[in-house]
């Protein structure tokens, strides 16, 4: 059965590239959304696999929508934060949460492609 | 007709006149204010529709480019059509060249890799450049910083000596601006720093260290050609890098500037001396302590001789045991401890301060 994986990203140019990477490299059904509140009706309606969020996104932010999945939805859900701070107490915070990986800005499209190919392939 | 009012004016009494003018003046006034928030509101207008108009294209373009160099697929035709299309609308007007250099430099900041070097391309072909570098001529400070800015973010090395002549601005900001850009664009990082008169500020000091710790080993500065830098700023920023990149090469530089410098620097010296390790300072360490009066000077001392495995300087360690000063004779217990020294406690103080430590220490 094909992947399902959702994209929060309120930058339009970032998970265009994001979806069209995924994609090319057949990681799976891709849907993407602009902002928390988008995800989490997305969330509620279907089963994801893996979500990929930004940490700053309109009405609900990359941690609370975490904290949603972990709490309320399939706690095996992979998760993995964009975020363009890197500071240790973001990140410890995120992985106490529950986050599977932490990825800062700038970051490399293929490198996330590994990334999401390596925990697809681990769940 | 001026000649009735005017006639008609000398008529009148003072105090009408008087209120006649100041009506005036304020009706003046609120005419002026009026078009002002005519024009705003005008220009706000003109800017959103403008956006309304032309942003989803830019977005468009700038994302079937960007998704292009992350996928490897489409042509260099697709690219060049995208590029004439963002080109027709960078030269419609400044404000859409300004959206256009605002989302690369956001998508610079986002992606890495092959997907950031096309930013810089799409920079390049767009000649965003010269869009920048015109608002370094702008009269206004915080338009010369944008473009200062601007230039850094798209790593324009060719032009870093255009930053020259604001290192110095009487405007803070400007001058933060300037240096910033020639630590990130300029071959060698630091080479500005030999034409600053002004103090380098603990924010500017913390931003260049960022910068740097980008850089590799090789394209790092030597550190101590500031150590007689007229600036002290300088000199305390070239001391605390000489730390932070572990360069221990510098510690006989360091010792003889100990000898030659204001008691400010001359803490920053011996807290870099411990921090390297640098034992073989300990004789100079231990002249300043016999001859120090200041209180911060003498705490780093005994904080350096506290590290050194050499029971020697006890006696010393245990004369500050009785200083006035309660930070020093903190210091002087912790050092002793750390020296496994045997003492004799003279008071219930020194008693509770061995306590405190021994109790640090073991957790």
């Amino acid at each position: 059965m094909e992947n399902k994986i959702l994209i929060c990203e309120d930058d339009e140019v970032l998970s265009s590239m994001i979806k069209f990477k995924l994609g090319k490299d057949k990681l799976g059904q891709i849907m993407k959304v602009s902002n928390g509140k988008e995800a989490m009706q997305a969330i509620e309606k279907y089963d994801f696999d893996l979500i990929i969020s930004d940490i700053h996104m309109p009405f609900i932010s990359g941690m609370q929508l975490l904290e949603h999945v972990r709490e309320h939805r399939n706690k095996d859900t992979s998760f993995i934060i964009l975020s363009a701070e890197g500071l240790e107490a973001t990140v410890l915070e995120a992985f106490d949460m529950g986050v599977t990986d932490f990825l800062t800005k700038p970051f490399s499209p293929g490198e996330l492609s590994m990334r999401v190919k390596r925990l697809l392939a681990a769940a | 007709m001026i000649q009735i009012v005017t006639d008609w004016i000398f008529q009148q009494d003072s105090k009408v006149i008087f209120v006649l003018g100041l009506a005036a003046s304020l009706f003046c006034v609120s005419v002026f204010f009026l078009s002002l928030i005519v024009f705003s509101k005008t220009s706000r207008k003109r800017k959103n529709t403008l956006r309304e108009r032309y942003w989803p294209y830019i977005q468009k373009n700038l994302a079937f480019i960007a998704i292009q160099s992350v996928t490897q697929e489409g042509s260099q035709a697709d690219y060049s059509k995208s590029i004439e299309i963002l080109r027709a609308l960078r030269y419609k007007s400044n404000t859409i060249a300004q959206w256009i250099l605002e989302e690369l430099i956001k998508q610079k900041a986002n992606v890495s890799g092959d997907a950031g070097k096309t930013m810089l391309k799409v920079y390049r072909d767009l000649d965003l450049k010269s869009h920048s570098l015109r608002k370094l001529k702008s009269m206004k400070w915080n338009i010369k910083a944008e473009g200062i800015h601007e230039l850094e973010r798209m790593e324009q090395k060719e032009i870093f000596s255009e930053f020259y002549r604001f290192l110095d601005s009487k405007n803070h900001d400007l001058r933060t601006a300037a240096r910033m850009g020639l630590t990130t664009l300029a071959p060698n990082p630091l080479s500005f720093l030999d034409q600053i008169s002004e103090e380098l500020s603990e924010w500017e000091q913390m931003s260049i260290y960022n910068r740097l710790r980008n850089k590799t080993k090789d394209q790092l500065p030597d550190f101590s050609k500031y150590y007689s830098h007229k600036q002290q700023s300088v000199v305390a920023f070239s001391i605390n890098m000489t730390v932070r990149f572990n360069y221990f090469e510098l510690v006989p530089q360091l010792i003889k500037l100990l000898t030659n410098c204001t008691p400010s620097l001359r803490v920053s010296i011996v807290h870099a001396l411990s921090q390297l390790e640098a034992f073989q300072a300990r004789d100079s360490v231990r002249r300043l302590l016999q001859m120090s009066k200041n209180t911060d000077e003498i705490v780093e001392c005994l904080k350096f001789l506290g590290q050194l495995d050499d029971k020697s300087c006890r006696h010393l360690i245990w004369k500050f045991m009785e200083h006035p000063r309660v930070e020093v004779r903190m210091e002087a217990v912790n050092a002793a401890i750390k020296l496994d020294l045997e003492f004799k406690f003279f008071n219930t103080e020194q008693e509770e301060m061995f306590l405190h430590f021994t109790n640090e220490l073991i957790s």
